[in-house]
Formats: C-alpha cells, structure tokens, sequence
C-alpha cells in the first residue's frame, strides 16, 4: 500500500452493506507533504528495523484492561499488545488473526473458532482454546468492570473448548453485531496467568500475544511499549511478516491541545492525535509534517438531552433546541469548521445511516420560540420562559475543556435566543459522567465508536440508564426495535428496523447532534506507513517506521 | 478631616506620642513620596473605577454574541478584538475586574475576620489554646494555598461564591501567624498591663487595646493578599473551577483563549495584562503602604 492510499480515510462499509456512502466526500483531505514520495519499494524489514517513536494523545487511559477499557487512549495503546480472534480490513472484510476460521450455526446462536497454535503469551503461558474461554468469560464477571466489553459481547453466553484449538462460543438469542465487534481489542485474548497474577491490577499490567508488550506506564505522563521479538504475525493486513519496525511505542499523555501541537512542532513528538482544528492549515502547510484526516465510524459529536428530567423532559424543549442551535456556527467554533454537520444519531459512514434525519430540523429560531410558545412556554421573567410557573432553565455537567465549554457557551447563548436558560457547570470528565448517570445533566457530551449501528443500544436503550445511556432516554417503540435489530441476522431485515430507530431518536429529540467529527492528526513528514484501523480513528503501528 | 490633616502635620522631629491626624498626615506624605506604591494606588483606583462603572465605559455588553464577528483582531471597533463567540475582549475585560477584584476582596476580608480573631485569641491564650490553634495552622500552611484551595473548592463546588470561600479559608493561616506575633510582642507592653489591672475583661482588652495597635501590619498584609487572591482565583477558573461560562473571568478569559493562541493571541493577552497590571500596582501600593506604616523608616 502506497503511502498516499494509505493516509486517505475513506467512508467504509461491511461487506454485506448495501448502503454505500462516498468515500471522496469525506477522504478528499488526505494531502500532506509526503505524497510524492510514494514510490512503493520493495520492503526488507530487516534495513527498517530500529527506530522509537512517540505518538502523544488526548487523554489518559482509564484502564488499559481491554475488557474494562473504555476511554479511547486504553484501546488505542491497547492493539498492539492485545490482539482480537479476527480482524477487518478498512472495507469491513473479515481476515484471520488469532483464529484461522469460523463457522456459524443456522440458528445464528453457536460460533465455532479454529484458533492458531504456536503462540505464546509474552508471559510465556501458550495461547489455546481455554485462554480465549478465560477472556471472554471473564467480561461477563461484574468484578471485571466491563462496560464496552459488555456492550459489544451483547448475548454471549458460554464458552465449550472443544480441543486446545477449538473453541465453540454459545449465545442466549443470535447477536448480529458479535462477529463484527470480535475484531476489537476490547475483545480481545489475555493471559490467563496474568490475569489471576495481577488480579485488579491487571488494568495496569496487561499482557496478550501482540507485537509489542507493556514495559511501563506512568500515570498521567506516558506509557511505553517495547517490541516484541518473539512475535508471531497473524495478520493478512501489514505489509512484512518479521516483528514491528519500532523498537518502542511511547504514548505520551498531553490533554492540552496547544502543548501537544506544540510537542510535534518542536519535534518532541513523532505523531499527535487530535491537530486542535484551528490550528490545522498551519500544520498541513507546513512541510515539515503530514496530516491525517479521517472522520472515523461512530456517533456524532453530540449533547444528549435527558428526557427525564425537567424541563427536556418536555419533548416541546428538546424539539427546540433543535431548532435553536446554529451547528454551523458551533462546529466551527470546535473544530474550525472542518467537520461537517451532524443531523442524527450516527455519522453518515456508519451502516444504515439514514439520510432522512436531514430534513427534520434546520436552524430556525422563530420555529423554535413557535414550538415553545404552541407548547404552553410563555415568555417570562428576564427573557426566559415558564410554564406553570416553572422557568425553562436547564443544566449542562461537562469537562472542563475549552473547546467544549466554547462551543457550550455558543449554545448556551443561542439557546437563551429562544428563552431558554442553560447553566453551564463545568468540572473533570469522571465527575461530568457521573452526574450524567444519576441523571442530574439536561446536556451531556457525548461521542462514541462503532461500526454497526447497533451502538445506538449503548446510548439509547433504556437497559442502559445509569450507564452510557445518560440522556435517561425511555422509548418503548426503540428499545425494542434495537433488540430487534441486534438480534436479525439478515441485513435486509436490519435496515429498516436501524432507519425507523434514527427517526425515532430523532422525532424525540433525544440527542443534539452537532458535527460528524473529522479526526485529524499529525506526523512528521519523515514517518511512513501509516495505515487506518476500521474504524479510521487510529493508526495500526506495525508497518510504520522512519524514512531514512 | 482635610483640615485636620493640615493643621497638624507640621514637621515635629520624632515625638514619640502624636495625635492620630498628626500620624495619618505623616502617612499621606510618606506614600506620596513613594512614586511606585503611588502609581501602583492609581492603577488599582483606575481598574476600581472601571469596573465599577463597567456598564458605562464598557463599549459592548461583555455577553453579547455576534458570530459573524468571530476573531476579529483589534481595531478601531473591537478595540481589544473579539472572541470566538464574537464578543468584545475590551468589555470583557473590564467586566472581568468586577469578579476578580470582588473575589480579592471578599476573599481577603474572610481570611482577615477569621484569621486576625484566631490570632488575637492563639497570642492572648498562650496556653493550650494558643498551640491548638497555631499548629492548626501550621498544618494549613503546610499546604500551597493553591492546593488547599483547590481542594476546598472539591467540597464545596465549582463557582464564585464556592471560589471565594475557598481562597479565603486558604489564606487565614497567614493572618493568624500575624496577629498572633504581633499580640505576643503586644501584650506584655504597659498600657496592656494597665489595662489588665485596671479590671477590663479580655475581650476589651483585645479589642479596645490590642487589635488598634496591631493594625498596621495586618492592613498591609492584607494588601498583598488582596493580589495573590486574585491570583489564585484566576487560576482556578483557569482551571474551570472557577467563574462558569459565560461568565467574564480574567483566569477563564486565559483559560478559553489558549486554544486560539495562534490565530487569536489578543484573547489571551488582554486578560494576561489585566491580572498582571492589577495585581503588581496592588502589590506596589501594599509596598509603599508597608513603607509608610513602619515606624522603624522614619
């Protein structure tokens, strides 16, 4: 794969998806300064080998526990020392990994695993069929703290190790999104013998079979990998079988937007996640660096509105906001205007997207105050409104980012256009969630990761209040429709069932959908190899190395 | 009260007892004779002003939205530019004063109250009660104020008020360590002890006899105090622990413009200025003070 190709974040798709979305609209951004240098050589691992690289990301991991991780930093770090049963390519075709070959039941209820053999943990326990029972078992564990993990195993049920390197997996009802979901390090096999080594600590000594194994992590400034020289590959997907070409992987903590542009500008860093998009024509013009640009898989950047406490608990309310909101304005004030703006649940690459989420809403404030005056919200003291003597003012718990809080403060603004009062409290990310989950957030951020559209459960299914469902959202008609959905083996039958749930979502205002994040990141321009995961949201580190 | 002034602040070489006027006068020529803690006095008077009067000098509401004038760099309509909300950095700005000197303020006054009565009983008592408090205290000062701050703020919650307590209580420790030093050296003087003997209860003797003369430092401590609470409350609403959006902060202003330091460097430069033009002519004014109320420049 030739550097260029190799930067261009593309729409995906699965490979049973009708629903094609344009690649071009979204991959257009891919020059960077290293693309007349894509001559494709000849690759001999062995002149490449040698080199440490320091990538710096956004935030700290939570866990670096695959089952308990849930922050993105945790799985970004987490794929290269976890490796998954399968892996997809950025078409969603599914490759072998830790197993070779698969075999679905009829009913869609057992999934039967051929694993691979001589591989070994890099605490030297072997990889066999009772490990990857052991793993996946322990994510249904409460003491394992899973929540993605949880998620994303949706009816597993039970493990039978046929021989060491068969293994049958047993389901309560058929769960569609499994075999997809399987390609994730959250899914991923980890040592058993670690496992009841560290005990709770696994979090902070995870061991698994892949290229590059923990050597440290120290809270809040980095953590490092260093290769893996007894590495077996088991993917069809990199482009040389010997070991990785870096000697480490050094993922370095910097929340602060400005500094961490600052640690690749001076050359501190060899790769930075999360270009701040203000600051991204100075990067891409600069010849000293490439820029990746990729609106990866997922939801939106988007406010959950809880449905369940006053006063969004009123549909009239969250309908206006709808209205109220200039996304235009707000994305630009995020992310410089580079991300497109978002109308529903899911980003327009994601499968089963449904263009018709479009329609329903504009920025329209006259719409808004009509909407609230039709719903009995009269104009009140210090211009906002009350209904039976309740003024309309509502809350928003958030991390103290100043991106987040600027584009809250456009909102919030925009919002008392119409007489709506917001109060903005901001406060660390944990202690913003946690508000959300007792349900004492009006607004709650939230962007998530996904493939399927079955991660609308996550957010929007009412089995979740308490958990990631923080807008406290309660429908009958899409709870069910998301149980069905998960549960429908057939693409056909699943379509209609994800393109009725958006409209749904939507007709109850359950979200304010803002921008379809385009995620950008930078490199110095001497780095090589850089290829997307399926999700486009984060590089796979095997075949990057130094230009010499 | 001019006229007294100027009535009896004619030169004596040093008597050791004047009459307050005569003290007071001595003061007035002392700080004007000291050209730093004077200008430093007129800045801060000037930033007093300003935000007191904000509505009127202020060009814009310091709130008002304009998208369409999103980072305008200064110029003759935005004379300090805008915003990424397109609001007025000037206005902002002086608005900004209002909070960050009533936090100053307010702050100060909590710590003074509480510290200088803590320090009145812990120098009177030296007992049990005496050490109680002081090593009390001393645990406090153990801890940044910043810190001790931020974890009040913890307890309490993010917001002005919350703020302003928790800056407050941060600073107690230092004005109880000096009211105490200065009760002790107080104390044992003679007119103390004449009042002692004849009958006044403590209470009188703190208050009537003890706390006057023990003024002078804790005014100047105050002073500087009033410059390092605005700094730490700058710095926890930098944090976001402070002022809550769209409040304007000067330390929120910072905050929030760190992210457009590149395209925008006048969102962060402005409010920089502020903070640091208030609290060094806070902190000149606290200096020529000092110089003025020290017995030992004569």
């Amino acid at each position: 794969m030739s550097d260029a190709s190799s930067r261009i974040g593309t729409g995906r798709r699965l490979t049973r998806r009708a629903a094609i979305r344009g690649a071009t609209a979204f991959g257009l951004a891919a020059a960077g300064a290293g693309a007349l240098s894509a001559v494709p050589l000849p690759v001999r691992a062995a002149d490449y080998r040698g080199g440490k690289l320091t990538a710096c990301m956004f935030l700290e991991p939570n866990s670096l526990d695959p089952a308990a991780a849930t922050y993105i930093p945790g799985i970004v770090v987490l794929k290269n020392v976890i490796e998954a049963l399968i892996e997809l390519d950025t078409q969603g075709r599914a490759h072998p990994r830790l197993a070779t070959n698969w075999q679905v039941s009829k009913d869609g209820r057992e999934w039967t695993f051929k694993l691979r053999t001589g591989i070994a943990f890099h605490d030297g326990t072997p990889f066999d069929a009772e490990a990857v029972k052991f793993s996946f078992d322990r994510i249904l564990d409460p003491a394992t703290k899973s929540q993605t993990g949880l998620s994303e195993i949706g009816t597993y049920q039970s493990s039978q190790v046929l021989d060491s390197r068969t293994i049958k997996m047993t389901f309560k009802e058929p769960y569609a999104p499994f075999f997809n979901n399987l390609h994730d390090v959250v899914l991923g096999v980890v040592s058993p013998t670690a496992v009841k080594k560290y005990g709770a600590d696994f979090g902070s000594n995870p061991v698994g079979t892949g290229p590059y194994r923990l050597q440290e992590w120290v809270r809040g400034d980095h953590v490092t990998l260093v290769r893996n020289d007894k590495y077996v590959n088991t993917s069809d997907l990199v482009s040389h079988k010997t070991p990785p070409y870096l000697d480490t992987l050094t993922f370095r903590i910097i929340m602060e937007d400005a500094t961490r542009l600052n640690a690749l500008r001076s050359g501190e860093a060899d790769f930075i996640y999360r270009v701040p998009g203000i600051n991204v024509d100075s990067v891409q013009s600069d010849p000293r660096f490439q820029v990746y640009k990729n609106m990866y898989a997922g939801e939106p950047v988007m406010f959950l509105i809880n449905r369940s406490k006053f006063p969004t608990d009123d549909v009239a309310v969250a309908r206006a906001m709808q209205f109220a909101v200039n996304k235009e304005v707000v994305t630009r004030i995020a992310t410089g205007g580079i991300s497109p703006v978002a109308y529903g649940p899911l980003k327009p690459v994601v499968w089963g997207y449904n263009a018709e989420v479009e329609k329903m809403y504009r920025y329209d404030p006259p719409k808004a105050r009509q909407v609230l005056e039709e719903a009995g919200w009269k104009a009140g003291a210090g211009g906002v409104r009350a209904k039976n003597g309740q003024a309309c003012k509502m809350v928003c718990a958030v991390k103290s980012d100043p991106v987040t809080v600027s584009m809250l403060t456009a909102i919030q603004g925009m919002l008392q256009a119409v007489g709506i009062d917001l109060e903005i409290q901001t406060m660390a990310l944990p202690a913003s969630e946690e508000l959300a989950r007792q349900g004492k957030s009006n607004m709650t951020f939230m962007e998530w990761r996904g493939i399927d559209p079955d991660i609308l459960t996550v957010q929007f299914h009412s089995k979740n209040i308490g958990g990631w469902n923080m807008g406290h959202f309660r429908n009958a008609a899409v709870d069910r429709m998301l149980d069905d959905g998960r549960a429908l083996v057939d693409p056909k039958q699943r379509l209609p069932l994800y393109q009725k749930v958006q409209m749904t979502i939507m007709d109850q205002a359950a979200t304010l959908p803002l921008y379809n994040l385009i995620a950008v990141d930078g490199a110095k321009a001497s780095l090589t190899g850089v290829r997307y995961d399926v999700y486009h949201y984060y590089p796979e580190w095997y075949d990057v190395r130094f230009k010499s | 009260m001019s006229t007294d002034v100027t009535a009896s602040g004619i030169p004596t070489a040093s008597r050791p007892a004047r009459a307050p006027a005569g003290r007071l006068s001595m003061f007035v020529r002392r700080l004007r004779r000291n050209r730093a803690g004077l200008a430093g006095g007129i800045i801060v008077l000037a930033v007093f002003l300003s935000a007191i009067c904000a509505p009127v000098v202020s060009p814009y509401a310091p709130n008002g939205l304009d998208f369409a004038a999103y980072l305008t760099p200064p110029g003759v309509a935005h004379l300090f530019g805008t915003d990424e909300q397109g609001r007025d950095v000037l206005s902002r700005v002086i608005y900004g004063g209002r909070i960050s000197l009533r936090i100053g303020f307010i702050a100060v006054s909590i710590a003074m109250a509480s510290g200088v009565a803590l320090g009145l009983i812990a120098g009177y008592y030296e007992g049990w009660t005496g050490t109680f408090i002081m090593r009390w205290m001393d645990v406090m000062l153990a801890f940044p104020s910043i810190l001790l701050a931020l974890a009040i703020v913890s307890v309490l919650g993010s917001g002005i008020t919350p703020l302003m307590v928790a800056v407050g209580i941060a600073s107690i420790p230092q004005f109880t360590r000096v009211a105490q030093a200065s009760v002790l050296s107080t104390k044992e003087l003679d007119y103390v002890q004449a009042a002692r003997v004849v009958g006044c209860s403590p209470a009188q003797i703190l208050v009537r006899h003890i706390l006057p003369n023990i003024f002078a430092p804790i005014m100047v401590l105050a002073t500087t105090g009033v410059a390092a609470a605005i700094i730490t409350g700058a710095a926890l609403s930098f944090l976001g622990l402070g002022a809550q959006p769209p409040t304007p902060e000067w330390g929120s202003m910072l905050s929030n413009g760190r992210v457009y330091m590149e395209k925008a460097p006048w969102m962060m430069v402005f409010p920089g200025l502020a903070i640091m033009a208030t609290v060094m002519s806070i902190n000149l004014f606290g200096d020529g003070l000092r110089d003025a109320l020290d017995p030992r420049l004569k």
